[in-house]
């Protein structure tokens, strides 16, 4: 009897679930071209990140950038770059790119020793510039479609393939590899100053949303996904640009 | 004698062939798209720079920019554009209302974009020919002094009135088709109701 009930349960919250979710997609022609099937779900939550930016984000990275000078913020940035770099180093390699992955580990090395823990970017001063990959770049470069665009709750916008990739590229990351971070709560001192510095980053995308969108939410999600076919390559020989007339 | 005259005769439609082919005007096109993105995108990056000299008021620099930018960008193709397939089947009023008040938030949006780039300097780097008459052209705005240099690619198409930009790329995004996709949103929307977007421009402009 008790199991039964508990079964009864279960269908019910999976009844519920799959309302939720149905309940949540568009058949709107202009979503589904956009691959944005949960468009009304991803609205809400954007308008949630919004509320939150404005209530509680932005003041805090408006009080960091006001507090510390620009020689200190770019310290930290380059910090947070540097630490990130095993985990371009990975993706390089996965993508096939051993030559650029060489020049992130050369980076990586250079910057930590030289340049004081990453504090420094002597790397690319020596003319070692940056790479960027991701894992949700990776699996594109694999052939992998993004599948439905995504807004995530304080992230932002993502879709299925990038939202994967997120959470793979947590392992090669160093505050993965060290115990005595990954199970404290410096972990979480990490986050926050990586989120400032990300949020700082994103300040000009914030004003030309407020600038020139005529519909933020549609805007971000077209600046989103055009921002990751430049940089899985997709738009170098301009082959896929529409037809004008 | 008739192998050698055969011989010459082919060698003279070769090199006339080589001048007169299409991919030698395209080629030329090419480079008129460059100087021509050369040259009137600075004249309208240097209007800016004018007004926030102080050697413009805001009047003569909003008409001065209306007409750079006329000469620039041909919003009339860029309008038609946005609409994407609800121009097809819209009601004609509608339409004309809605490119009246597309061009007065394009021209403020493109006001206010570039006025970042306002005492720039910017610098052709190349170009690539899509088709006949359609090419982007490589660009990059030289920061003066403080902040990143940013690339900037233009597309331009040849037209009635020559050549024009028809869209620009800031740091991989399209501005156009941006619009598109927000302009055809809104109005998909609203059951294919073209004045929706109108009104949402309008709202836009006057807040």
């Amino acid at each position: 009897m008790g199991h039964n009930t508990k079964s009864a349960g279960r269908l019910a919250a999976l009844a519920v679930l799959t309302g939720l979710i149905l309940g949540a997609c568009t058949t709107r022609p202009e979503s589904l071209q956009a691959n944005d099937p949960f468009e009304p779900l991803n609205r809400a939550v954007f308008d949630f990140n919004l509320a939150a930016d404005q209530a509680v984000i932005a003041p805090v990275v408006y009080t960091y950038r006001g507090a510390v000078p620009r020689t200190g913020r770019l310290g930290v940035r380059n910090f947070l770059r540097n630490l990130n770099e095993p985990v371009v180093f990975a993706n390089l390699l996965l993508q096939g790119r051993p030559g650029d992955a060489f020049a992130t580990a050369s980076r990586f090395g250079l910057n930590t020793i030289v340049g004081v823990g990453g504090l420094f970017d002597v790397a690319s001063e020596a003319n070692i510039y940056r790479r960027e990959a991701d894992f949700g770049l990776t699996l594109g470069r694999w052939g992998v479609e993004s599948g439905p665009y995504l807004v995530l709750p304080f992230l932002g916008p993502s879709n299925v393939r990038d939202t994967v990739g997120r959470f793979v590229d947590r392992y090669p990351h160093p505050t993965y590899w060290v115990e005595d971070i990954r199970e404290s709560d410096a972990i979480w001192v990490y986050r926050g100053v990586y989120a400032i510095d990300v949020r700082l980053q994103l300040d000009e995308t914030f004003a030309s949303l407020e600038r020139s969108a005529i519909d933020p939410y549609v805007q971000l999600r077209s600046v989103y996904r055009q921002n990751r076919s430049a940089a899985l390559g997709q738009q170098d020989e301009f082959e896929d640009l529409p037809e004008f007339d | 004698m008739f192998h050698l005259t055969h011989i010459a005769m082919t060698g003279l439609l070769a090199a006339f062939a080589l001048v007169f082919t299409p991919a030698s005007a395209d080629a030329q096109s090419a480079d008129e798209a460059e100087a021509f993105v050369q040259r009137e995108a600075q004249e309208v990056i240097d209007a800016l720079q004018a007004f926030q000299d102080g050697e413009l008021d805001a009047e003569t620099l909003k008409r001065n920019f209306r007409e750079r930018v006329d000469i620039l960008a041909d919003v009339p193709r860029i309008t038609n554009f946005v609409l994407g397939r609800y121009r097809r089947g819209a009601d004609e009023a509608q339409l004309d209302e809605f490119r009246t008040v597309f061009r007065e938030f394009a021209i403020n949006t493109y006001e206010r974009e570039l006025g970042n780039y306002a005492g720039q300097t910017l610098e052709v780097t190349g170009s690539v020919t899509r088709g006949s008459g359609d090419f982007i052209v490589r660009s990059t705005v030289r920061a003066n002094g403080s902040g990143e240099d940013v690339p900037v690619n233009w597309r331009v198409m040849s037209g009635d009135d020559g050549l024009k930009v028809v869209d620009a790329e800031v740091l991989g995004v399209w501005l156009a088709q941006t619009q598109r996709e927000q302009i055809t949103g809104i109005i998909g929307n609203a059951g294919g109701d073209v004045s929706a977007a109108t009104s949402a421009l309008r709202d836009r402009i006057e807040e």
